[in-house]
């Protein structure tokens, strides 16, 4: 079996700010040592200052690392080929605010060298993947900070992006877009891409990453998949469908003193947040 | 090369979106309507004031525009941090850089087509017609001629020639390349300078003849002095010359005006001028390139409002790249100083040569000023609207000679730029 090149790798990678005079002044990231695989949605982890927007900006080759190597599908972050199969959504929106949601489409798809018809295409798709039809062609400076932010989305898109880095995507958005991003996230996994997700929202890094690396003031604390870092081996959950009052008893019985809790499960307040939602739009329609 | 323009098309949409430039323009027409309004002797002066007015409102407009244009639209994406965005993608820096310059360029340009539409349309109306500024050949060679028909050849980097000798001297130039004579002829400009050469004599003019061969085969055919001339009409076949001093060089007001017949022209465009002193007591100074000229169609008004706002261009592309520089690096406020400091610099370079001149000044300082006026460019080196409003036409080679000094500025600036850049971390 061949093994594959990773998209992503960093080898000690570090980065110190200096002053003016060229003197140290902070650590952002030190000896940063992951990979990152073909089609697997990686999440890179952290309190605010703990290095995740630097370790971006290097593999997108803004920042020069101090030490150690990155390298993007194996070569040079700098490198503009590599650009070319990039999308990167940053941690905020920076968009021209005189442009409507098509031409900045438009702008960034040109900046690919893609032509006019592809443009037009996958402008049509992506804004009406991120709902903004109905607003595209309103200036940006009209927009709110929700409707920018699924316009940065898209735009991080236009160029059909083997990898994709997300800073912080679900910033700005109400509950209903973050969940439509984690689906996204999802989807573009499902199509075989590579999806560096950086949050320190810890709940959606863990409903949508495969493995992750945890980050804090520069330095990596833990790397691994999701399910091998939470595993807990001193406990065992056992869920039982429409249980009676006989049964429960067999169980607290059968448990004895390993028993922790016997209650039922609650639901998550997003998917409970949503499906009262989308029941509210439906009830909705179905007056109108 | 394709994010290059993309730049190029975003910087110019944000121009002609943003509000400011329209504050400019409205200065600029303001400017316009104040050159209309100014008081002066005669119609031919107003028009003058008129064209000086026009070139000077879009010089406002050009220079004021391009020093903020481009520092503005490259702070913003620095401090707002849109360039972060941009630099993710796969578009150079030089790329950008020269996007963002373009982007600016092409807005001017826009703006200059549009300023001198207006400019020869407002003339145009006032004056129920517009000046027609004149293209100008210049003689290629020239040469002595004594009394007794003997040539001398005059040294190649000889630019002044005095005639002093006796009467019957004079100078003989030769004009290639001019245009085919209409039934009429070609119209043929002549100025010197006349002094006494006795000091204690006022002596202001000089009579000479003129005449124009094909040829020096050819037998001269004597030209007389056109019925619009200025002045200079005296007896047949003689001319009488006024002093000129050699920075008068209005088309209408400070040149003798005659006509050469066509049979005097060769086919191939060739043309020998000779001009014999008929009075021994002036001394006459006259030069190769602006003693002698001959005329033709320059282009119209518009043409040569637009040539001279090109020629702006190259100062408005030189001081857009300088404010780069400084965009790169410093605050939008920073920028806008330098760019308008550069700009005065090199337009007050004159007061160092005075300077230079007239003062005593220790060494170092000397230096100093010697090295500023080789560094910084000089913008007051094509007077354009001056050139204009004393009815020259703005050649083609001018624009490119504009071009050609100002651009190694701009390409320097633009490296520099570059480098800055380059070097910059997001």
């Amino acid at each position: 079996m061949a093994i594959q090149t990773p998209v992503l790798r960093t080898v000690g990678l570090g980065k110190t700010y200096t002053d003016f005079w060229g003197r140290p002044r902070l650590a952002a990231l030190k000896d940063l040592t992951v990979e990152v695989r073909p089609g697997e949605v990686f999440g890179l982890l952290g309190p605010n200052g703990s290095g995740k927007t630097t370790t971006i900006k290097l593999l997108l080759g803004l920042l020069r690392p101090t030490s150690g190597d990155a390298f993007v599908f194996g070569c040079d972050p700098g490198d503009r080929v590599v650009k070319q199969r990039i999308g990167y959504l940053p941690e905020e929106t920076y968009l021209y605010k005189f442009l409507t949601a098509d031409e900045t489409m438009s702008f960034f798809g040109r900046l690919f060298g893609l032509d006019e018809a592809t443009i037009r295409t996958r402008s049509d798709t992506l804004i009406r993947m991120v709902g903004l039809e109905h607003a595209r062609r309103r200036h940006l400076g009209e927009y709110s900070k929700g409707m920018a932010r699924r316009l940065g989305l898209a735009q991080s898109l236009i160029n059909d992006p083997d990898l994709v880095i997300l800073d912080e995507p679900t910033s700005g958005l109400d509950p209903i877009g973050s969940a439509e991003v984690k689906d996204l996230i999802v989807r573009l996994k499902q199509s075989g891409k590579t999806v560096l997700l950086c949050s320190h929202l810890l709940a959606d890094v863990e409903d949508v990453c495969d493995r992750i690396a945890i980050l804090h003031q520069g330095s990596l604390l833990e790397v691994g998949s999701v399910d091998e870092l939470l595993r807990n081996d001193d406990r065992q959950v056992v869920e039982l469908r429409a249980p009676d009052a006989a049964v429960l008893e067999a169980v607290r019985s059968a448990a004895g003193d390993h028993l922790v809790s016997v209650a039922p499960p609650r639901e998550r307040l997003e998917s409970h947040f949503r499906r009262i939602i989308a029941a509210a739009g439906s009830q909705g329609t179905s007056r109108s | 090369m394709k994010g290059l323009v993309a730049v190029a098309r975003l910087g110019l949409k944000e121009a002609l979106r943003a509000r400011l430039w329209l504050a400019f323009v409205a200065a600029g027409v303001v400017l316009m309507g104040l050159g209309l309004r100014l008081g002066a002797v005669d119609e031919g002066a107003r028009l003058k004031l008129a064209v000086v007015g026009v070139m000077g409102a879009m010089g406002f407009v050009v220079i004021l525009l391009a020093i903020l244009a481009g520092a503005q639209q490259i702070r913003r994406d620095l401090d707002a941090r849109v360039a972060f965005l941009l630099f993710s993608k796969p578009l150079s820096r030089l790329g950008y850089l020269v996007g963002r310059w373009l982007g600016v360029m092409i807005g001017l340009l826009i703006g200059i087509l549009a300023l001198a539409a207006v400019g020869t349309g407002v003339i145009a109306l006032t004056f129920d017609r517009t000046p027609e500024p004149a293209a100008v050949v210049t003689p290629s060679t020239w040469e002595r001629v004594s009394a007794l028909g003997e040539r001398t050849p005059i040294a190649t980097d000889a630019q002044r020639q005095s005639l002093t000798g006796p009467v019957g001297d004079g100078i003989r130039w030769t004009l290639t390349n001019l245009p085919s004579a209409s039934p009429e002829g070609i119209p043929l400009l002549v100025k010197a300078m006349v002094r006494g050469t006795d000091p204690t004599v006022m002596v202001d003019e000089c009579l000479v003849s003129i005449d124009a061969a094909p040829s020096l085969d050819a037998s001269p055919l004597v030209l007389t002095v056109d019925s619009d001339s200025p002045y200079g009409g005296s007896l047949p076949g003689q001319v009488l010359l006024r002093h000129r001093d050699v920075n008068r060089d209005d088309h209408r007001q400070d040149f003798v005006r005659l006509l050469i017949p066509p049979a005097a022209v060769a086919p191939d465009g060739t043309c020998l001028i000779r001009l014999t002193r008929l009075d021994a007591r002036p001394l006459v100074v006259l030069t190769k390139d602006t003693s002698v000229m001959v005329t033709g169609d320059g282009g119209g008004l518009y043409v040569n409002l637009v040539r001279g706002g090109l020629v702006l261009l190259a100062v408005a592309g030189l001081l857009a790249s300088a404010t780069l520089v400084v965009a790169v690096v410093a605050h939008l406020g920073v920028s806008l100083l330098a760019g308008l400091t550069l700009y005065f610099a090199g337009s007050l370079l004159w007061t160092l040569q005075e300077a230079l001149i007239y003062e005593r000044l220790s060494a170092p300082v000397r230096r100093l000023m010697e090295l500023a006026l080789v560094l910084v460019p000089d913008f007051d080196r094509f007077t354009v609207a001056a050139r204009l409003a004393a009815g020259h036409g703005i050649p083609w080679s001018v624009v490119g000679e504009a071009w050609l000094a100002y651009g190694c500025y701009t390409v320097v600036f633009l490296a520099v730029a570059w480098i800055m850049l380059v070097r910059k971390e997001f």
